[in-house]
Order: structure tokens, then sequence, then C-alpha cells
């Protein structure tokens, strides 16, 4: 079941595994991460957030840790995420799909003269 | 407030998620909601929880919550089946293609029911059984024939009220049984009249009830007279217009009462042209005149005048005197007299 739902992986999923790749984060964090990563495009509320986090949680792509060496003062614990190899492996799978896509959208003049 | 509306909203989450993230997925919104002030981003704040809410929700549902779980509450013994198998399980692609052929089935099973339901109908044998009772002793039990009998004896109920026919019934031991207020207009009233008499004509004995008739047309009387006769009666008639109503119709098509007893029930406000009728029939030993004297009035009522009569004799015979009865009994008594002298007459048929 995880490979068919992360197979093709949704755009929420990649853009985590993206942001997990600096560092551990937590829930808020990655959402704020993501945001900045995205020019704001991209702003994740908790359900997708989580729901996403629990998708490749389960694939095995990321995993917790305890966040208490990290841990903001006046906040509650919260859980810290971090990505795995395999996780690393995956991003870097589909970073290249998708600049094999890049170089096909070059090789189609589909950018109209702007240099990309 | 605000928070109390997303949690609200969280609690559309299947029961895992929340367990899991519930606390954190509220966190993360008290987060942004400290982070993000002003209108505009207030705004995009809960523009982003519904989009979330309607894309993030079915995900939510499609994780199965398995790997993550630290720790597990129930022990699932090997060969047993256990409810987390129930709970954590999706409905299987094989079990929801049985679902649908199942539901198909019965769909179907339905359809069928319902276009083959008239045959097991528990209504329509009692109508064609109470329609065969209606008619009486048909000698023709044609089902059709009878429900289309029944159906324009309910049609013409009003028919009988409009000609005066108060009731029209069939007694215990096929005894037929009719009560006029009035001898109505041939004119109009004839088509309903031979309907009443036709009727009458399946029955073994007849009663015409005449305690509350106060009169009517000549012509009537003679015409419902006619069905009692099997030849042509010499018919005294005080008021005839012409030789012609001097004498029955008999016998009339289809009538087949000519040899069935025949009662009638008479009261002291038996008037004129029922007198009429009881006086004849009593004279010509056609019937059984049940009851008490009639009233002796030759005119009661809007009648015809004495004055249109041409070949009238001045005075009917039963003036002043009225109709004696054969059988003398109160008026409200007539009618279970008149039934016992007709059933023991049709036994001894």
């Amino acid at each position: 079941m995880p490979r068919r739902k992360l197979d093709p992986l949704p755009a929420a999923a990649f853009q985590i595994m993206l942001s997990l790749a600096d560092g551990d984060l937590h829930g808020y964090g990655i959402m704020r991460q993501v945001e900045t990563q995205t020019n704001g495009r991209m702003r994740l509320g908790p359900g997708t957030l989580y729901s996403s986090i629990q998708a490749i949680l389960e694939a095995g792509l990321i995993e917790e840790v305890d966040g208490s060496s990290d841990q903001e003062a006046g906040h509650e614990r919260r859980r810290y995420y971090r990505l795995t190899a395999s996780g690393r492996k995956l991003a870097r799978a589909e970073a290249e799909r998708l600049a094999d896509m890049l170089r096909l959208a070059r090789a189609k003049k589909i950018f109209r003269g702007e240099y990309v | 407030m605000s928070e109390k509306i997303y949690s609200l909203l969280l609690r559309f989450y299947p029961a895992r998620f929340r367990q899991q993230y519930g606390a954190e997925a509220l966190q993360l919104f008290k987060d942004r909601l400290r982070d993000e002030r002003g209108l505009f981003r207030k705004l995009r704040l809960w523009m982003d929880l519904l989009t979330d809410f309607a894309s993030g929700l079915p995900q939510a549902y499609r994780n199965t919550y398995t790997t993550t779980t630290t720790t597990q509450v129930w022990q699932t013994v090997p060969g047993h089946p256990a409810f987390r198998i129930l709970e954590e399980e999706p409905l299987r692609p094989g079990s929801i293609v049985m679902g649908g052929i199942f539901g198909i089935a019965a769909l179907a099973l339905f359809i069928f029911v319902m276009n083959h339901a008239a045959a097991y109908h528990p209504f329509s044998g009692s109508v064609e059984r109470l329609g065969a009772a209606s008619a009486g002793n048909q000698s023709n039990p044609d089902v059709q024939a009878v429900a289309e009998k029944l159906e324009e004896q309910i049609r013409s109920s009003n028919q009988l009220q409009r000609c005066s026919f108060e009731k029209l019934e069939q007694h215990p031991g096929n005894i037929g049984y009719v009560k006029l207020t009035w001898f109505p207009d041939p004119a109009t009233c004839r088509p309903v009249a031979e309907a009443v008499m036709q009727r009458l004509s399946e029955t073994d004995a007849v009663i015409f009830d005449l305690r509350d008739t106060r009169g009517g047309y000549p012509e009537m009387v003679r015409l419902m007279a006619s069905w009692l006769f099997d030849r042509p009666v010499a018919w005294y008639n005080p008021r005839a217009a012409s030789p012609e109503q001097l004498v029955t119709d008999s016998p009339v098509a289809g009538g087949r009462l000519a040899d069935k007893p025949v009662f009638v029930l008479t009261s002291s406000r038996t008037f004129s042209g029922a007198e009429h009728f009881a006086y004849n029939l009593k004279t010509l030993k056609r019937a059984t005149i049940v009851g008490e004297t009639t009233s002796g009035a030759s005119h009661a009522g809007t009648g015809t005048p004495p004055s249109q009569v041409a070949l009238s004799e001045p005075k009917p015979i039963w003036e002043g005197a009225g109709v004696q009865p054969d059988v003398r009994v109160g008026a409200a008594d007539a009618l279970r007299t008149a039934e016992k002298l007709a059933l023991s007459a049709i036994r001894k048929k």
C-alpha cells in the first residue's frame, strides 16, 4: 500500500522531504520551511502536513527523533523528523526525474526564450 | 473560539490520526494563529485550513497508522481473529465487488417482484368476490362482467337517489329489496327504473317498500308493474291518458320476475301512486300487501293534476278507504314480516 500511495510522489511529500534535507524539524518548522522554500506558494495545513508525514513515515522515508535536545523554551515537547537514507535516495530520484522533465521542456522550447 | 472551531474540524479525522497527531495539529494551528496577525493573514489562514481540510482528510483516511505505533494495547493470538484486524484492514476490492454484485441482485429481485406483484395482490381476489356476491346468483360467473357491473352500480347510486330509489338491496335468502319515496317521471328516470327492475330480476323474491312513498307518476307505476307479469294484464288506471295505459307492457325483455313472490310494504303514510301500485297488485293477486292500511288519498304532493287526465274515472277506488293489507302488521315490523314470508315462499317453490 505505501508504495502505491507515494508513487507518484505527491508534491507535499516531496517538499517535506526537501525541507528535512538540511536538518531535523518539527511539524510547524516543516510547514514554515516549506512555505519559505516555495516562496509562499505552498502552505501546508495541519491535516495535509501530518497525513503526508504519516504516509512517508510509514514508507520509511523519514523517521521520528527525540527532539528534547532541540527543545525551545516555553514549548511543549514536539516530535522532530529526520530524513532517512532511503528517503534521501528517493528525494534524489524524484529530483532527477524533475530535472529530466525540465530538460525535456527545454528541448521542446516551451520557455519562449526565457533563460532557465 | 478559533481553536474550538478547529478542534471541531479535527473531529472529522480518523481516530488514529487524532490520537497520534491531534495535539500537534492543534499546536500548529495555535502557532500560526499567533504568528499570522492582521485581517488578510487571518483570512488566508482560514482559507488554507479549508483547502487543507478538503485535501488532507482523504489522505488521512488512506494511511494505515501501523508502523509508528509504539505501544500495543491489544494482544493478537496467532490463528485467532482480533478486533484490530477489523479496525485496521481497509475494505478489500473483492469485498466491494461482492457487495456491488449482491446489491444489484437485490435490486433486480425487487424490480421483478414489483412487476409481478399484481398476481399476488392480496386485495384483487376479494374485489372479485365482492363483485360476485353483489351480483347475486348469476348463471354466468364471468368475473370481468361482474366487476363492470359492480362499478356501474357504484356509479349509478347517484342516479338511484336522483330518481327517488332510496334503497336497492339484496337481503339474506336472495331477497330483492327496493325502497322508493316517489314513482319518478318516466321521461327522465325510465332507464334507471329498468336497471332497478333488471337487478331485482336476479333475486328470488322482491319486496317493494312503499311505506314512505308519497305517490308519483301513474305511468311509472304501470311500467314497473309490467315486469311482474309474463303476459299483458288489464291494468286498473284511473288516470290513464291512452288505452295503452290500461294494459301492462308485459312481458318485458330480460325480465325474470313473473313467477317470483312479490311483497309490498305499506303504511298509513303510503299515498296516491303508491296506493295505485299496491291496489292493482293486490287485486290481481300478484303481491302480498304487508303493513298498514294506506292513507286513502288520491292525490298528494305534486303529481299529475287530475285535469290532465283524459280517460280517467273521477276518483280512484281507494280514495277515502285506502288499500287494506293482506297481512296486517305495524309499519315498523312490516319489513321483518315480509322477509319471513318471502323466505318461506322461496322454500315452498
